[in-house]
């Protein structure tokens, strides 16, 4: 599954669909995420809008300005992005170094963007539930680009 | 019933992290003055309002921005997942506090002298803010441990710096959001004095 791509998502989406047990516990999540993948060198990002209600993520969609559909966006550049998912791939989940809020609470490699403090606060609102779903993805067979 | 929860909430959050205190061998220690101070203020608030934004707003707004540092910090994983359960339930008492405020400004017959009595609460509480962020007893274990270590206090340092100014960023912005502008009048310095 190449990465970054609507398949990569949906496929994430299975995997946490498929582990609605655990999804449930951590409670229902309504918020629009926004993720912006910047190319390294340079071009027109990747965007992606993942709509979140109940328990889990509802629908993936492509989106060149994913803000204006998204309650926040996550954005980084592809590199920090395929280190994450790398990182996860290898350790089964996010290590110490890895997680969405050590990755984004500096302001790099990530970037919340939010049009306003609420809608950014909805962030730290999911965040266990967004760094589970994200985890999923170490059972993804990933490919990236050679950059 | 949103408050019946939110005892629930840190009803657990106290258990939790007394109980990862006790397991370090050093105790609970002590806590601050000015911290109980500032707890008394907001049992004393004369009104729900000022009780609320003292603490969802002004308080907890604080208390979401360090256990996103704590998350950061944590040396292991069952830490990482208690800072992020913690840091969900005062993202959504804060989110509660910020529209209240925003709804008892809006729907305020008296709106000029509501707004007024906020802003006198106000001026006097966000001072809590470079209070805590002055505090050595917080800062410089802070700054130890975002720079991993003792040789690293600088470099930590720098990062406490970071710490206040998104604490003062994030409130001056929430309040903004419930129509309650403190931005022009706030005390709070706007870079840490150090």
């Amino acid at each position: 599954m190449k990465f970054p791509s609507a398949e990569w998502f949906q496929a994430l989406q299975g995997r946490a669909g498929a582990n609605q047990e655990r999804f449930k516990k951590l409670g229902f999540v309504d918020a629009a995420v926004g993720i912006k993948v910047q190319p390294d060198n340079g071009g027109a990002p990747a965007g992606f809008v993942l709509e979140f209600a109940g328990y889990g993520c509802k629908k993936v969609t492509t989106s060149a300005q994913p803000a204006e559909a998204a309650d926040f966006v996550v954005e980084g550049k592809y590199s920090a992005w395929k280190e994450m998912i790398e990182n996860i791939r290898a350790n089964g989940e996010a290590d110490l170094e890895h997680t969405l809020n050590v990755l984004t609470l500096p302001g790099v490699p990530f970037k919340l963007e939010a049009a306003d403090q609420l809608k950014a606060d909805l962030f730290f609102r999911y965040n266990q539930t967004l760094q589970e779903f994200f985890n999923c993805a170490a059972d993804i067979e990933t490919e990236f680009d050679t950059e | 019933m949103f408050l019946c929860t939110q005892a629930m909430d840190e009803a657990r959050h106290l258990e939790v992290f007394r109980k990862r205190a006790l397991a370090n061998g050093g105790g609970l220690l002590r806590c601050l003055t000015g911290t109980e101070v500032f707890l008394r203020t907001i049992l004393h608030a004369p009104t729900y309002i000022q009780g609320s934004f003292l603490m969802h707003v002004l308080g907890e707004g604080l208390v979401l921005d360090i256990f996103r540092g704590g998350e950061f910090l944590a040396k292991n994983k069952t830490e990482k997942e208690m800072y992020r359960l913690c840091m969900q339930d005062e993202a959504r008492h804060v989110s509660y506090g910020t529209m209240h405020l925003k709804y008892f400004i809006e729907h305020n017959p008296n709106r000029e002298q509501a707004l007024a009595e906020m802003h006198a609460l106000a001026e006097a509480a966000e001072m809590g803010i470079p209070g805590f962020l002055t505090n050595p007893y917080i800062i410089e274990p802070l700054a130890v441990l975002m720079g991993n270590g003792v040789k690293g206090i600088d470099k930590g340092m720098d990062a406490v710096r970071l710490v206040w100014t998104r604490m003062r960023e994030e409130y001056l912005n929430r309040c903004e959001l419930a129509g309650f502008d403190r931005r022009a009048v706030t005390r709070v310095p706007e870079q840490a004095p150090y």
